[in-house]
């Protein structure tokens, strides 16, 4: 190859903290690629090795309005998710249980930095793929596998993580919801992989700036059960010391009151208030002028608040029914008391925080000229996060990956496409127009959209 | 004194300013290694009375948060609202790699923490507030409810009959997400001021560290669909069985999206409940032939499954048969699990001397391993880390960390 060069870097890569490390990520769904992302948008070329034999189901989901005839391996790059967890990274199709597929690979690791996965334990070490593999073809690798229940023996080591599972595992259903009812859950988001894909990331920083160092690798070795547990460490030392289980509490929390959601005017509007301190009760009972909680001697002190809760949440509610929720929250804040609406998804749209720092971002994307991603929260002034395209279709670098990264002649790689060892691209110079791209542009304004 | 040996963040240093909101990442970093000096006022760290207590009783060393979430860190008192406390800051600052402050914007302005950058051009200034440091609401204040309300997940948590909710809301699980994004971050920017002498400011938001993992119930799916998220409880009208169902013991939580999943979980309510019924072929395939008027019925179906069983037992008898089914555990629940102990996961905390068992390791790295550790007294390393300074001016090379 006389140029090696990959699609997704630009000239600004080589200032990102990650610029020349490669990763190869065998990840589905959320945890793994949730990380890949990160790895990403600090400017690490991030290629993710896809099977259609068995599909990510990030890219499965949704995307109900395309045309029914439309082939299943098209609709892979159209669900609105890919933007979320695939955005940033290479994509390149590859049959790892296929003995060639496992050459190109290997070849694949010998060019890479890192290596990461989410798989099922016992996946890559059955296609002698594990990291005792991996390292004799690349010894300063640094392999990051997160499965569900961790890497060395144990009862779970086969058991499979699917997405909301850990949520109910660790403990965070039964504490979300409220105390006179069974638990309501956090069903509806994936709160444990977003923590797990965030520890894999520090993980992975911490063995680079190690291998900057020492030239080492390593191996990382993680379980998503584990690694959610860490993350509500007090709530499980006051069962450990004190034999205490926290239950639920509805949004109340000890320190603080009142610390509730309330309703406000129209219909399924809510605004959340939190009182931190005294002077923040004293300036609520001043914007609530002649309400009777505001001179209740039950209300005056914490502990009252705290004791009479329940009558307090009742009291207040009746005062912010009154107003809108943006009212009540600008009104709040403005006073000193933290206070927010409770967004639904039209008020994300529309938050002019969120627009102003820019947190929706409008990339490149195969099929649709361009396509809504979600925002890296990290802010850096010198070196900020980009992710340099939207969802890549699957098998899009194909070309890049297979022929250039792992050397595989064109002649060769059209053979095993027709033998199914390369996963190519389907029907790539199809076209689609997302249902809300119309008029969405007007709410999210940027100059990135594709052209009506 | 903290004994530890060199981690993968061997020889970073990190002023530790933050509060409840980003603490976590200031653990995760000392626990890593990293000479983490954390400035308590006189008097000590609120966060030092932070319930729960050990044996419920308050006091300076007795706080189960603060014992957690300062494992490995050093201890200096300084007074930053006098300028001897903020000459210290600063002194503190040109001799360190990172500075991770949480808290309002007020105090991160009134703390000058952007002067610092000045100083010491290498530096890497980290700061996590709850709306960020630009933008209209730059000084709007909030907790963790406030970030799940305004980061769109608050409004899909919850009963449908009463106010939305945040999840968890003793755990403070908003303060995880933006401690974590705000250590990674710091981590790619230490990288950065390694390679090219160049620091820089890292600027995280509770509310889009909240919105940035809202997509499956965010804007994304929204947009995709047209359905608006509303909180469903915990049984979600998309599909059945999909969401808690009783046991004998409390509640497990099914899920049967795929279609290999429902019917293996069909084969088990069959043999289990002898209900012909279930085997309906109309109940076959993906989720949506079991919601509408199917709903109900599957429901029904399922829990007389469940019923028959304890949590832990449809669990694994569960993914035996490749379903997911997993118990709703709580905190007890957790702790006692044998899994834990297959693999050593626990580690002991000392909280005011008495031994406490405690989680292990987020992630276990073969050559740099994390390391357990203890949260250090009101100003235990004080006369250490002046010692430093003074020999810093005088010339002399510091004594290393730990030391």
């Amino acid at each position: 190859m006389t140029e090696l060069r990959s699609p997704t870097a630009g000239d600004a890569d080589s200032a990102q903290p990650l610029s020349g490390v490669r990763v190869l990520e065998l990840s589905q769904a959320i945890a793994g690629p949730t990380c890949g992302r990160y790895l990403a948008a600090h400017g690490a070329e991030v290629i993710k090795i896809e099977s259609l034999a068995n599909p990510d189901i990030i890219r499965m989901m949704g995307a109900g309005w395309l045309p029914p005839d439309t082939p299943m391996p098209v609709r892979f790059d159209t669900g609105p998710l890919g933007a979320e967890f695939i955005s940033g990274k290479l994509s390149a199709g590859l049959n790892l249980a296929a003995p060639e597929g496992r050459d190109i690979f290997l070849r694949l690791v010998q060019e890479s930095d890192v290596l990461l996965t989410n798989l099922s334990a016992p996946v890559l070490p059955a296609l002698e793929l594990g990291y005792d593999n991996v390292v004799e073809v690349r010894p300063d690798i640094i392999y990051c596998s997160l499965p569900g229940f961790g890497n060395t023996p144990s009862r779970y080591h086969d058991f499979k993580a699917w997405g909301p599972n850990q949520a109910p595992l660790t403990g965070l259903d039964h504490m979300t919801g409220w105390p006179d009812r069974a638990p309501s859950g956090v069903g509806s988001f994936s709160y444990p992989d977003f923590i797990n894909g965030s520890h894999a990331m520090i993980a992975i920083m911490a063995a680079v700036l190690h291998r900057d160092v020492t030239g080492e690798g390593q191996f990382i070795d993680m379980s998503q059960y584990e690694s959610t547990v860490t993350v509500i460490g007090p709530t499980l030392l006051d069962a450990t010391a004190n034999g205490h289980v926290q239950g639920r509490s509805g949004n109340h929390v000890p320190d603080r009151s009142p610390n509730a959601v309330y309703p406000t005017r129209g219909s399924d509007r809510w605004v959340a208030v939190s009182c931190e301190t005294e002077e923040q009760w004293n300036i609520l009972c001043r914007l609530a002028e002649d309400e009777p909680f505001t001179v209740d001697r039950r209300f005056a002190t914490l502990a009252g608040r705290k004791e009479n809760e329940v009558e307090l949440d009742a009291a207040i509610a009746q005062w912010t029914s009154r107003y809108t929720s943006r009212d009540l929250a600008y009104r709040l804040q403005a006073a000193g008391v933290p206070a927010g609406v409770v967004a639904d998804q039209p008020d994300l749209i529309v938050d002019p925080q969120l627009e102003a720092r820019e947190f929706f971002n409008i990339k490149p994307h195969a099929r649709f000229g361009a396509d809504l991603c979600l925002g890296y929260p990290p802010h850096l002034s010198a070196t900020q996060p980009q992710l340099r395209r939207a969802a890549p279709i699957f098998g899009e670098d194909n070309t890049y990956v297979i022929e250039g990264v792992a050397e595989v002649d064109h002649e060769s790689r059209v053979d095993l496409a027709g033998r199914r060892v390369v996963f190519e691209s389907t029907d790539p110079e199809r076209t689609f127009k997302r249902p809300y791209v119309g008029w969405i542009r007007h709410f999210i304004r940027a100059t990135e959209w594709p052209p009506e | 004194m903290n004994t530890k040996t060199n981690g993968p963040l061997g020889g970073a240093r990190v002023i530790d300013l933050a509060d409840e909101r980003g603490v976590y990442g200031t653990k995760l970093l000392a626990d890593l290694g990293a000479d983490v000096i954390r400035i308590e006022p006189p008097g000590g760290d609120p966060m030092r009375q932070l319930a729960p207590f050990l044996g419920n009783q308050s006091g300076p060393e007795r706080s189960l948060v603060f014992s957690y979430m300062n494992t490995n860190k050093r201890s200096l008192v300084a007074d930053l609202s006098a300028t001897s406390g903020m000459d210290i800051l600063r002194e503190l600052a040109s001799t360190a790699d990172v500075v991770f402050f949480s808290g309002l914007s007020e105090e991160y302005d009134r703390l000058e923490l952007e002067r610092l950058l000045t100083d010491n051009p290498s530096l890497v200034v980290a700061a996590v507030t709850p709306f960020g440091l630009t933008g209209p609401m730059r000084h709007w204040r909030g907790g963790d409810l406030i970030a799940w309300a305004s980061g769109g997940l608050a409004f899909t948590l919850g009963d449908p009959d009463r106010p939305p909710v945040a999840p968890a809301p003793t755990a403070h699980l908003s303060y995880i997400l933006a401690g974590q994004y705000s250590a990674m971050a710091s981590l790619a920017a230490l990288r950065h001021a390694r390679r090219t002498g160049a620091g820089q400011r890292v600027d995280v938001s509770l509310q889009e560290s909240v919105a940035a993992v809202s997509g499956e119930s965010g804007v994304s799916a929204f947009l995709d669909d047209g359905i608006p998220r509303v909180r469903a409880g915990s049984k979600r009208p998309l599909t059945a069985p999909l969401g808690h169902y009783p046991t004998t013991d409390g509640y497990a939580s099914v899920l049967a999206l795929m279609p290999n999943h429902w019917e293996a979980l069909r084969t088990w309510i069959l043999e289990k409940t002898g209900n012909e019924g279930v085997m309906d072929p109309a109940l076959a395939g993906g989720p949506q032939s079991r919601a509408g008027g199917a709903w109900h019925v599957v429901n029904l179906f399922t829990e007389d499954l469940t019923k028959h069983y304890s949590r832990q037992e449809l669990f694994e008898e569960g993914q035996r048969r490749g379903i997911a089914v997993t118990p709703v555990n709580d905190a007890m629940s957790v702790v006692s699990d044998e899994q834990l102990e297959e693999r050593d996961f626990w580690t002991e905390l000392d909280v005011a001397g008495e031994s406490v068992r405690s989680p292990g390791p987020p992630y276990r790295l073969s050559r740099t391993p994390w390391q357990p550790g203890r949260a250090p007294g009101v100003g235990e390393h004080t006369e250490q880390v002046m010692a430093e300074l003074h020999g810093r001016r005088a010339g002399r090379p510091s004594a290393p960390a730990g030391a």
